[in-house]
């Protein structure tokens, strides 16, 4: 403590913090730039690192790419369990990814092995007497990427590549049951108007996903063109994205424009060579093991919740209640409990869960706690979902960096109140 | 088949996309405010202008800014920007964790592999090299020490400001990249001498629209960089039309560039179409 009564260690947390703030202005300004990264240790904040920038239709997100866009919800928007549009993280993949769509020429086909191709347009898709909506949850497979250890590459994401929005649009199967979809077929493929540089016999260049015709994530799946009751953002796949509620974004292919039935497997690169993960419990593997594990395309989201209040940057006064507040999803069946530690994970109790907006949506939860005891404590949260899956501590590792779920923990200070 | 792709491309307009379809214009009136002279405030930094679109079919945003942050300084940086700044930002390289070598190596081996990198041998061998030497646990902290310590691109605020907001696309050397971006080299001078208030307009709000540049055509969108301050554009105008021995080829009468010229430019807001439609041919 110097004679002002500001401590050095006040200093550096202010210079944390103004480093995010800085990044606003630029990197030209002369200022020094925050470094970029965190690591090789896990990443120790909740989110990621970059700065913060504002993009058109966007609030100010966390950028971690700028070409193509790759940006982040902070944490403080997660306090409500439906993320406003501006708000919702973006993640393109291929550099260009479209800032403008011209309706008069924008097509949704529906073709490949069907009986009569389709052809239509954003003012078809709206029209229809099928419209139907969901509330959902849009996770990226790499969330939480930054917690590995050892780290590895790819975006290094916190916990703000998700979000949750109220979607409207038209079933899937309903648009491939008017193309009529011919005996033999096996997949739909989806493909967006992103386009990659790569040479085309790669595949790389074009991002192209695949759902089986069989199954209940295709009987969920919309073709939305509404987010939250408005047009989605161009940044998040205007004028229309695919939704399959439960799976990972991977499959939420933006700026939508063919939906193709194949009559054999999808073998293109973003199938048969990304998203995988080890057929092992948790998609968990090890360095020395991953390169012989046996793969499949990765799928739906195992149970996740999220402290998002309190969040650590101020003390909390003995005696005083506060109430521990966040968000838990599941994409392998709902919600049916959050329990809460306040002690490091020794002792725990049920929160009280929020709104129920769906089984495939974030779950609000709160817990009111009155801290005790000055000092240094840690708080945990863990979900359970109807799957019968509780959420532990152990960390999950593959070379993708997909399918964190481990616990979250959060450091608080309690401190006297006289 | 029921339609070939490209009919439903059409509608495609991209930030920094090579030959990428022209469609409508976003004309539209501009309501944007002037800054102060050499003091951008913070609010208005990272904001788009407000400005009401056309009412036409199409809908679009501005081209996406470009906010690469700086690599550290070393001998195989010019390197990597080259060869991998095509497909994606080197953001994509800088915001990872330090890696080890052997990550590295595998990582450079997929952008060739996978995604079709066709960077030569010897240059691949030289990023690998940069990487190991400043992007490793055992060597990051000290390589962002100097890159904090030092000025990057140099004390000359044009040739920071060059450094940060306009190397990623036209390159260290201000050649550019064929097809993609164009070189400054030869190009800039030209410019400066025929059309001086567009290069002031060019780098306050980007430009759209087809253009001819050292023997080439390019039909892409480069982003404003109006989030600078009027000394950092003055600055970073005089670099690129001076640097690289373009000096040489500037008329002796041009004078060099003022932040008050960026001020003035500043307070009348355009579109990166409208920038290119003043261009003229
Ligand atoms: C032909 C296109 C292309 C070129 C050239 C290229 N990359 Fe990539 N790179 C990609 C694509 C595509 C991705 C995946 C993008 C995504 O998923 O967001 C990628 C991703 C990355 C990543 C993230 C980690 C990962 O594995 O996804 C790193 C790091 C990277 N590139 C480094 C480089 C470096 C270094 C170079 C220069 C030697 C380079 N790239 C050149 C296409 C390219
Ligand atoms: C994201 C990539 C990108 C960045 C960053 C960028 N440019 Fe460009 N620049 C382009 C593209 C693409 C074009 C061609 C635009 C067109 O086709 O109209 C261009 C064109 C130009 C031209 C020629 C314009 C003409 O009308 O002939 C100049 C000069 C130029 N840029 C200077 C700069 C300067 C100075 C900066 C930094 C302040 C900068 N650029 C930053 C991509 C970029």
């Amino acid at each position: 403590m110097n004679d002002d009564g500001i401590s050095r260690r006040d200093l550096l947390q202010a210079a944390g913090l103004g480093a995010g703030a800085l990044a606003v202005a630029g990197l030209a300004r002369g200022q020094e730039p925050a470094p970029p990264y965190t690591g090789p240790g896990p990443n120790p904040y909740w989110g990621s690192v970059g700065p913060l920038v504002v993009l058109p239709q966007k609030a100010p997100l966390i950028q971690l790419t700028d070409r193509p866009v790759q940006l982040e919800t902070p944490r403080h928007w997660f306090l409500e369990p439906i993320t406003p549009n501006a708000a919702f993280f973006v993640r393109w993949h291929l550099d260009p990814h479209p800032t403008s769509v011209d309706l008069s020429r924008w097509r949704l086909a529906v073709e490949g092995h069907v009986e009569r191709p389709l052809s239509l347009s954003l003012e078809d898709l709206v029209r229809r007497d099928d419209v139907t909506e969901v509330v959902a949850v849009n996770q990226c497979s790499g969330n939480s990427r930054s917690r590995f250890q050892p780290r590895v590459p790819g975006a290094q994401w916190g916990n703000g590549a998700m979000g949750c929005a109220r979607w409207t649009g038209v079933p899937l199967r309903a648009l491939l049951r008017d193309a009529g979809v011919k005996a033999g077929a096996v997949q739909v493929q989806l493909e967006g108007l992103d386009r990659g540089q790569g040479p085309p016999e790669l595949g790389s260049g074009r991002y192209r996903k695949a759902l089986d015709l069989e199954g209940d994530a295709l009987d969920r799946a919309l073709v939305a063109f509404g987010m939250n009751g408005e047009p989605l953002p161009l940044l998040n796949g205007f004028p229309a994205r695919v939704v399959v509620p439960g799976l990972f974004s991977t499959y939420w292919v933006k700026a939508l424009a063919h939906v193709r039935v194949l009559d054999r497997p999808d073998d293109g690169f973003w199938m048969a060579r990304a998203y995988r993960v080890p057929l092992t419990p948790r998609g968990s593997t090890t360095p020395a093991e991953a390169a012989g594990a046996t793969t499949a395309p990765i799928s739906t989201m195992p149970v996740r919740s999220f402290l998002v209040a309190p969040d650590g940057s101020a003390k909390l006064p003995v005696g005083l209640p506060v109430v521990l507040r966040g968000l838990a999803f599941s994409g392998r069946g709902a919600v049916t409990r959050v329990d809460v530690s306040t002690d490091g994970g020794a002792t725990w109790r049920q929160a009280r869960l929020g709104e129920d907006l769906g089984p495939y949506a974030f779950r609000a939860w709160s817990a009111p706690w009155t801290p005790a005891r000055p000092g240094r404590t840690t708080l945990c949260v863990r979900a359970q979902d109807a799957s019968g899956e509780v959420q532990g501590d152990a960390p999950v590792w593959n070379p993708g960096g997909y399918l964190w779920n481990a616990i979250e923990r959060q450091e608080v200070v309690v401190g006297p109140a006289s | 088949m029921a339609r070939r792709p490209e009919a439903l491309l059409l509608a495609l307009l991209l930030a920094g996309c090579p030959g990428s379809p022209p469609t409508g214009s976003s004309t539209g009136s501009s309501s944007g405010s002037s800054a102060p002279p050499s003091l951008v405030p913070p609010g208005a930094l990272a904001q788009p202008l407000s400005r009401l679109p056309d009412e036409g079919p199409v809908y679009a945003i501005d081209p996406l800014p470009a906010r690469t942050p700086p690599l550290v300084p070393g001998a195989g940086r010019d390197a990597l920007v080259a060869h991998c700044s095509t497909c994606h930002s080197t953001a994509y390289v800088s915001l990872q964790p330090p890696l080890p070598e052997a990550a590295w190596r595998a990582t450079l081996d997929k952008m060739q592999r996978t995604y079709g990198a066709g960077v030569p041998e010897a240059a691949a061998e030289e990023v690998l090299a940069y990487l190991v030497a400043h992007y490793t646990p055992e060597t990051i902290e000290a390589a962002y020490a100097a890159l904090a310590g030092a000025p990057a691109g140099g004390a000359d605020v044009g040739a920071r400001t060059y450094e940060a907001a306009c190397a990623p696309c036209h390159q260290p050397d201000g050649r550019g990249l064929p097809g993609a971006f164009p070189p400054l080299v030869g190009h800039a001078p030209a410019l400066a001498a025929a059309r001086r208030e567009h290069l002031v307009r060019l780098v306050l709000f980007g430009q759209q629209g087809p253009i001819q540049a050292g023997g080439q055509r390019f039909d892409a969108a480069m982003p404003g960089a109006g989030h600078l301050t009027d000394e950092e554009l003055a600055g970073v105008l005089n670099y690129v039309t001076r640097a690289w021995g373009n000096d040489a080829r500037l008329p002796a009468s041009a004078a060099p560039f003022a932040p008050e010229e960026v001020a003035r430019a500043r307070a009348r807001p355009l579109t990166p179409r409208e920038v290119h439609a003043q261009r003229g041919p």
